[in-house]
């Protein structure tokens, strides 16, 4: 039996890796985010350093786990869209790994109260695909929940945007400090965070076809 | 060997048509086609030489001939109805245009129609399709019961199913062999009864050489249409899920093989069982698995001219087919003059004789087609119970869970916005704190330099008065006007206004929303007696007198509507 399984087993295994690593990437980009925010430049340096090693594990196991489904033939039926929530699951962490590093080379200049707004829109990111990635998990073991899960995370992602639209409000009309370019810069870090929602979003898609499918 | 051409393009087209169809479900589980096309038929044939006294000997004795040329007319006629019929509709079956074709003859040479067998066979091929769907319905929701238990993933289901599918792939190619070589050879197997032709060194019974040259027949159909390319099917059964897919496969390999498989009567010989053996229709069968599933899981793949056309399809078949033959009987004895008008073998009851052959204590097999629909009947009338109350149960539980999950959402997602919020109140509050304490010591600053101004200016007057020399009285001039320079209160006193009044904005709108008689000096007031100043230090605040300023609090009081026992203070702070 074990033998009959055991290509499957190893793909097991490098999905589920493949979601943590993604998982810790999340986690490392928030941190990151926040260490920026509090001016705690050194921890920020080990953050972008942690997602980079993260990154390029994930992109690793990507690799496999694409040529693994395809020589194996294995789920032949879904293979298409789980190849395609891969591919975006990745992106989730391609896009972390991108905003820590824009963060370091373009340096926004965040004024003392828009931080926690800037915290604000990156925890309520997460929030979103902190429910995808467990929907994600659940799907391979079970389509019957996930959906419940998706909605959760499209509800979130309508809260970011309400959020983001909230704080770039604030940051053209009530904000006096900065300058128009200085405004524009944080507004281009504001849509960085809100695209990791919206690629939650996204997954939420793929996954909510892959759930349709497996019921069919 | 032309007129067992007829049988053998029959063959030709279950295989190009039915067989195709099958093949198709192993592809989509991406088997590799050459290895599932041999497996398959290895099945075939092996279905179709070891069954030949199933179905096969029904239709042989049915069709009761010795003539090849009667043979070659059932034949030829069922080839032309299903190739006109399948023109205008989706489904037909060859077991119909056969079984119709050999009526047609039966009527044509005026012999004793067997009534009763065609009964059953009737009532076979209604049933059948029943059970194939309440099958397929049944293992589906096995399957998912089982799969839910074991939480197993995706991959190693997608393993399992495809060993399943495949399992199921080859009953199904195994049955459809045993039950489908009947519809290319069945009519002719009397003409040849007891040949024999040697083949090499072995001496074969022709009835099994038939049975090898017909299983050829659909083999070379399905063989054909691959090479072709020619995917389109008529039954979509490729767009489900493995799950379903197998379902449906293994509800089809089931049916087919308990009317089809002489190894089952075999088996189920010694307990006095036995299943009537006679062709069905694949596509009748497999059709009604994908409904089947199809109404568990709450959809209809089909629409309702679907089945229309398939109930007008079922019953113009046999008819049309029987018409054919009776019409073409009736030309090839004009032509050809050979065709006897009365039956040339003695009738054989064809059920009796299949029955006979696996029956051990004599069961009819009317009496076990009765027991089949029965529970059939109860089956169906359960899942049919079941299903509605599931569904109801189903959509409830949905509709709740759905407003739960996201009130869950919201709650979690309030959650944390109340966070924010209170740690944003807790901030602005500091700050607030921070801003009215500076102001207040900014103004105890700006009393305590005035008061010591005023002792200084006191100081200097009384100086003043006393005999000035001339060194004094510059030494006076220059203190003060150093005193003046630096002690120049205006400017202070102007910042300090403002920043009253940026700090009370909200405020000062809401008294004004309260009371809306309060002048702008009383505002002014208010927000000073607020941050704790006494009125002496109001006064030297706003350069008027300690009176001016009690004055002031009583017309406030007044325009407050306070009353004797009331503190201005503690209503100022409460406002």
């Amino acid at each position: 039996m074990a033998l009959f399984f055991r290509d499957t087993n190893n793909l097991i295994k490098n999905i589920d890796l493949f979601i943590e690593i993604v998982d810790e990437s999340l986690l490392v980009f928030q941190q990151g985010v926040t260490h920026y925010l509090d001016k705690n430049f050194d921890r920020f340096q080990e953050d972008i350093q942690l997602i980079t090693n993260l990154e390029d594990k994930a992109d690793n196991l990507k690799k496999d786990i694409e040529s693994d489904l395809y020589n194996n033939a294995l789920i032949p039926e879904y293979r298409g869209e789980v190849l395609k929530l891969i591919d975006k699951i990745d992106d989730l962490s391609d896009t972390c790994k991108e905003n820590l590093y824009q963060f370091d080379i373009e340096m926004p200049k965040v004024p003392d109260n828009m931080k926690d707004d800037f915290k604000r829109l990156c925890d309520a990111s997460l929030l979103t695909v902190g429910e995808i990635l467990p929907a994600v998990r659940e799907f391979f073991y079970q389509s019957g929940m996930v959906n419940d899960k998706i909605r959760k995370a499209y509800f979130y992602e309508r809260e970011v945007d309400k959020i983001a639209y909230s704080l770039k409000r604030k940051l053209f009309k009530e904000i006096k400090v900065l300058k128009f370019s200085e405004k524009i810069h944080l507004r281009y870090f504001a849509l960085h965070i809100q695209q990791i929602s919206d690629i939650g979003k996204k997954i939420g898609d793929v996954l909510s076809i892959l759930a349709l499918k497996r019921n069919l | 060997m032309l007129f067992l051409l007829a049988g053998l393009l029959v063959g030709f087209t279950l295989g190009f048509q039915d067989l195709f169809v099958l093949l198709g479900a192993g592809k989509k589980n991406k088997f590799n086609t050459l290895f599932l096309i041999i497996l398959m038929i290895g099945t075939i044939f092996w279905g179709a030489t070891t069954n030949v006294n199933g179905p096969t000997l029904f239709v042989n004795n049915l069709a009761n001939t010795r003539q090849i040329q009667v043979a070659f007319i059932i034949e030829i006629s069922a080839l032309i109805t299903i190739t006109f019929l399948r023109l205008r509709f989706r489904i037909i079956s060859i077991s119909h245009a056969v079984v119709g074709s050999i009526v047609g003859w039966l009527l044509f040479v005026n012999n004793n129609i067997p009534i009763d067998d065609l009964l059953s066979v009737v009532i076979i091929w209604l049933l059948t399709p029943i059970l194939a769907g309440a099958f397929s319905a049944i293992y589906l929701s096995l399957l998912k019961l089982i799969m839910r238990r074991l939480r197993l993933h995706i991959l190693k289901v997608g393993r399992i199913l495809q060993i399943l599918v495949l399992a199921s792939l080859l009953l199904g190619a195994y049955s459809f062999g045993a039950n489908n070589v009947a519809n290319v050879i069945g009519p002719y197997l009397s003409v040849f009864e007891d040949s024999t032709i040697r083949v090499a060194t072995w001496t074969v019974p022709l009835k099994l050489s038939l049975a090898v040259l017909g299983a050829a027949s659909i083999v070379l159909g399905l063989l054909v249409r691959v090479v072709l390319r020619r995917k389109k099917t008529n039954v979509e059964i490729f767009e489900f899920s493995p799950e379903t897919n197998f379902s449906v496969l293994f509800g089809f390999a089931t049916v087919f093989f308990l009317f089809s498989s002489s190894l089952f009567q075999d088996l189920i010989g010694p307990l006095g069982w036995s299943f009537v053996l006679v062709p069905i229709s694949a596509m009748h069968v497999l059709t009604a698995g994908v409904v089947g599933v199809s109404y568990k899981k709450g959809f209809n793949i089909y629409q309702k001219d679907t089945f229309l056309g398939l109930a007008i399809g079922s019953v113009l078949t046999p008819i049309l087919s029987g018409l054919i033959t009776f019409v073409s009987a009736l030309a090839f004895r004009a032509i050809m003059g050979s065709l006897k008008s009365s039956n040339d073998l003695r009738y054989r009851n064809p059920l009796a004789d299949v029955t006979e052959f696996f029956s051990t204590n004599g069961s009819t097999s009317l009496y076990n087609i009765g027991i089949i629909i029965a529970l059939s009947a109860f089956i169906i009338l359960g899942i049919v119970l079941y299903s509605g109350m599931r569904k109801r149960f189903e959509l409830e539980r949905r509709r709740f869970f759905d407003n739960k999950v996201e009130l869950e959402a919201e709650k979690e997602f309030f959650k944390q916005e109340l966070e924010y919020t209170e740690k944003q109140a807790g901030n602005l509050q500091q700050e607030i704190d921070f801003k009215n304490k500076e102001l207040e010591k900014f103004a105890f600053n700006l009393v305590e330099k005035e008061e010591l101004f005023k002792k200084i200016k006191d100081v200097l007057s009384i100086i003043k008065q006393s005999e000035p020399t001339t060194q004094n009285k510059k030494a006076i001039r220059a203190l003060s006007d150093i005193l003046l320079n630096n002690f120049n209160l205006r400017n202070e006193r102007v910042n300090f206004y403002k920043n009253i009044d940026e700090m009370n904005e909200s405020f000062y709108i809401r008294l004004s929303q309260q009371f809306n008689n309060l002048t702008d000096n009383d505002k002014r007031l208010i927000a000073l007696l607020k941050i704790g100043l006494s009125s002496k230090e109001i006064a030297s605040l706003i350069n008027i007198s300690t009176k001016s300023v009690e004055m002031n609090r009583y017309r406030l009081r007044k325009k407050l509507n306070l009353l004797n026992d009331q503190s201005l203070l503690e209503f100022v702070k409460n406002i």
